[in-house]
């Protein structure tokens, strides 16, 4: 298999010709010159030309269908392969989002149906699947906690972030207009008594990821809820960990008003090489009034989109979201079934456990506690030889397994975070640890393996300093 | 249960090597008032792959599905022809199954595509540097005016959002920029030509304006014409002109935002290879100068060397983003639409150069075919008179009329445009029609307006 592969533009001909294009079947005079534009830059080539240059491409990469992906905090579970079927379905694809409303039944009632199993899982009272990805999510459910505020009593800026959270949340809440408060969470869970003096008249929420970004379920979120509450103020959770509690507890029962689920990570869909994602947004009923418009409703049997919600926070996105990407994740829920979505936590948080029992004694485990779906370790045994969670990480690739996350969750000094997810078997969860283990004895024995790795793959270490310093982004023409 | 490979055995093993009598005690942490029952869930058993398939292809067939070469709807999704060889290749898994490149060793497939797409997007709006992608146009436009916002050290808070602009587009930008303070002020549009009033634009420039927007095609889908002078008044008073276009067919053949004087381009790729599929995954896309590289929101990726001296690309700049900066990010967006960029890519890749410049042209002439035949048609009118691509708006005698023609075209299989206003209809024709089908649609709408 080819190693490099040129650039499309380097591969490109001028007079090469391709013929996908309805030839125009009318004369028309062109418009006046000087709106007119000369050559573009694009490339030419041929059919094969362009499939072979993509195919070459494709195999210098490493999905979840090419082998072990553990990127905590990830979920790279198996993706259906019916989810892509159903989503190439013409009857979804070729409809317009301004058909009318009568014409497209069948798109409003899958959104209807997605939204009412994703309610049901969580326990909430109203839902938006508008929000492209996680931060979007993340994003959306601030904006509505701050018009909540805004309608009773008034703005409060500040949102409550525990070191713990996933790092987008910072983000997330700065672009809603808020600010954030940094509060570190001893041993691992956030306790009440962490943030109690926190909570003041200007808090507008506390945005926690449970579980947290190491694993553990913040079994205080009941009370800290119930704090919150007490104090006109809210409690956002993070749902990008679904995967660990879905069909064990609904979070909403503790007490949570807002919740983002990342379609792309619990619920099967592919993340794409990056996108696109799609991040719902579930909410308690005191947040319903406010949902980004339009929402999907449905009226005796007909399905509806509703813009008129007096007091919505308006618009997040054009159209109504990822669409194509709710079908593969209606899809995969109809085939969970209930029992189904049980079965996912289960397996996913014995994986998770499992690598942790086989790992414990190679590997610093920086918190106790009763693991969920990850599990972080981090570098320190191994900082003794001069090793570090990058060398381990790249090591890895040697052995054809995707690396966990690495120095993430920044409470961790070098924190190697994994998320087997349910769908890998023992064997290969087997075959993880034996590398872990073997890799673990690498940095004892032949550190230099783990310095100058990874050795086999397309391209080595790369010079991201350089990179950054003088940012080459396109190839001049 | 799919998907899930333990057997019992396994299970028992992996609980005995962890030290717990069953997977239950693994949930411990959960407070036990709050465990659900086995059964809790209100929900429906699953169902086999074979059930599901007819499942969601039911659903998939109540919608109502029109022709091709009988849909005039566009209004910011386009129908475009979408090579076979698309599906092909972005259905590899080894693209749609990975994550982020972090890894950039094994992940040089995704940051390779996306450095050609960011040159692609490059030489389409003719500036430097591109980002790998956005959630949509209408969001990316919002991050362009944040962009344009931190650019002037966020000193200025005005912005000037022309009429004529995507109507979703106008309303998500109202959301972004409100917890910042930024006015919207709008520019008003000619009546007449239906593009944006040059001197409504000059009217709201003041030391506090921010950024002037201007949409070419725009709603109406007439070109700016003026685009030029308006980025040559708003620089000239320190104000960031900031081109959008929608429907990214028309810069095979129009001018591009560069040599139109604009420093900042707000791409929808939606027309570049992907379905309409009732409005998404679509993408957007920023494209600008060089000296806002380090404002510009989402990733990008850039060229290196690896330690063997081979070419390479990672995400770079990655001090702008969320997960370094937290809350002094450029922006919040990690996952972004890279497949669907993928996609545009291929596309572009696909039809080439030429192809690309000729899919311009086509949609043009088979637009204006279509309008000259409408406009002959007793009790239609052209609603504009500006230069436009491939979108234009009728305007009929009544709403009533109006109407009456919709229902009747959709009951001859026509998808009949968006309706528009009180009395009028935005029609898109592309490269999917021909004459024969702009006839055709044209003759069954002077029935139903005679």
């Amino acid at each position: 298999m080819k190693k490099k592969e040129p650039l499309i533009f380097e591969i490109s001909k001028q007079g090469r010709k391709s013929d996908y294009i309805n030839h125009s079947s009318v004369d028309c005079k062109m418009p006046s010159g000087d709106l007119l534009r000369e050559r573009i830059g694009l490339p030419n080539v041929s059919e094969l030309q362009a499939v072979r240059h993509y195919t070459n491409l494709s195999n210098l990469n490493f999905g979840v269908d090419t082998g072990f992906y553990p990127l905590g905090s990830c979920t790279m579970k198996y993706n259906p392969k019916i989810n892509e079927d159903m989503a190439n379905l013409v009857g979804f694809n070729n409809v317009h989002p301004y058909q009318d409303e009568e014409d497209v039944q069948g798109s409003l009632k899958l959104m209807y149906e997605l939204g009412e199993m994703l309610k049901e899982i969580s326990g909430m009272a109203g839902i938006t699947l508008i929000p492209a990805a996680g931060a979007h999510g993340e994003n959306t459910g601030i904006r509505l906690i701050n018009a909540y505020h805004r309608a009773h009593g008034g703005f409060r800026k500040k949102i409550i972030i525990p070191d713990t959270a996933h790092g987008t949340n910072p983000a997330s809440s700065a672009f809603a207009g808020n600010e954030v408060v940094a509060v570190e969470s001893k041993g691992g869970i956030l306790r009440k008594a962490d943030i109690e003096h926190l909570v003041d008249s200007d808090t507008a929420a506390l945005m926690v990821t449970n579980p947290n970004t190491l694993g553990l379920f913040e079994s205080e979120l009941a009370d800290i809820a119930e704090l919150l509450h007490s104090r006109g103020a809210l409690l956002y959770c993070d749902g990008a960990n679904t995967n660990a509690w879905m069909g064990q507890v609904k979070l909403g029962d503790m007490g949570v008003d807002v919740i983002q689920y990342n379609l792309h990570k619990t619920f099967a869909t592919p993340h794409g090489g990056g996108g696109p994602g799609s991040g719902p947004v579930v909410v308690s009923q005191k947040l319903v009034p406010y949902l980004p418009v339009p929402i999907v409703v449905k009226e005796g049997s007909t399905y509806k989109l509703k813009y008129d919600l007096k007091d919505t926070i308006g618009r997040i996105k054009g159209f109504y979201g990822n669409f194509l990407v709710y079908v593969k994740a209606y899809t995969y829920l109809l085939m969970l079934g209930k029992e189904g979505v049980k079965k996912v936590s289960d397996m996913a948080v014995l994986n998770a456990n499992y690598i942790k029992a086989r790992l414990k004694d190679t590997y610093n485990i920086p918190f106790e506690g009763d693991n969920m779906h990850e599990v972080v370790l981090s570098d320190k045994i191994q900082n003794e030889f001069g090793i570090k969670t990058m060398d381990i990480a790249k090591r890895l690739l040697d052995y054809d397994m995707h690396p966990p996350t690495i120095y993430f969750p920044l409470v961790v000094h070098g924190a190697i975070m994994i998320e087997p997810t349910e769908t890998e078997p023992k064997e290969e969860l087997d075959m993880f640890c034996d590398v872990m283990i073997k890799v673990a004895d690498e940095a004892k024995n032949h550190p230099e393996l783990l310095h100058d790795a990874p050795h086999n793959t397309p391209v080595r270490r790369c010079d991201e300093v350089g990179a950054a310093k003088t940012p080459v982004v396109c190839l001049k023409d | 249960m799919p998907y899930i490979p333990h057997t019992t055995d396994d299970i028992k093993a992996m609980l005995n090597t962890i030290g717990k009598k069953s997977v239950d005690e693994l949930f411990n942490s959960i407070p036990s008032k709050f465990r659900l029952k086995a059964d809790a869930l209100k929900m429906d058993k699953g169902l086999s792959e074979s059930e599901a398939k007819e499942k969601v292809e039911g659903v998939a067939n109540s919608n109502r599905v029109f022709a091709s070469s009988k849909n005039f709807m566009g209004a910011g999704a386009y129908n475009h022809f979408i090579p076979s060889a698309i599906n092909h290749i972005v259905g590899r898994s080894e693209f749609y199954t990975a994550y982020t490149p972090y890894q950039p060793e094994i992940s040089q497939g995704t940051l390779q595509a996306i450095f050609e797409f960011q040159t692609m997007m490059c030489r389409l709006t003719g500036l430097d540097v591109s980002n790998a992608s956005m959630y949509d146009g209408a969001t990316a436009l919002a991050e362009a005016v944040m962009l344009a916002y931190r650019a002037k050290r966020e000193k200025k808070k005005t912005v000037i959002v022309p009429k004529n602009l995507h109507p979703e587009y106008d309303a998500v930008l109202k959301l972004s920029l409100a917890p910042f303070g930024l006015n919207i002020v709008h520019a008003d549009l000619d009546e007449k030509t239906g593009e944006i009033s040059t001197a409504s634009v000059k009217s709201h420039i003041t030391p506090d304006a921010l950024c002037v927007i201007v949409q070419s095609p725009n709603y109406y889908g007439v070109i700016e014409s003026a685009a030029k002078d308006i980025a040559a008044i708003a620089k000239a008073a320190d104000v960031i002109p900031i081109f959008v276009c929608v429907e990214t067919t028309s810069l095979g053949m129009f001018k591009s935002p560069a040599e139109l004087g604009f420093d900042i381009a707000v791409l929808e790729i939606q027309s570049l290879g992907n379905p309409v599929a009732f409005g998404g995954p679509y993408a957007g896309v920023i494209v600008t100068k060089n000296e806002y590289v380090r404002s510009l929101p989402g990733r990008i990726i850039g060229e290196t060397k690896d330690i063997d001296g081979n070419r390479a690309y990672v995400l770079t700049l990655a001090t702008r983003e969320q997960h370094i900066r937290r809350e002094k990010a450029t922006s919040n967006i990690c996952s972004n639409q890279a497949l669907v960029a993928l996609r545009s890519s291929v596309y572009l890749s696909l039809v080439g150069e030429d192809g690309y410049r000729e899919l311009s042209k086509t949609n043009y002439a088979l637009a204006h075919y279509a309008k000259e035949q409408l406009e002959k048609v007793n009790g239609i009118t052209i609603k504009y008179s500006g230069v436009f691509y491939n979108e234009f708006v009728v305007s009929f005698k009544s709403k009533d009329v109006r109407e009456k023609a919709y229902t009747s075209l959709k009951k001859d299989g026509f998808l009949p445009g968006l309706r528009h206003g009180e009395n009028s209809m935005l029609v898109a024709v592309t490269e999917m029609q021909t004459k024969q089908s702009i006839d055709t649609y044209v003759d069954s709408l002077r029935r139903y307006v005679a």
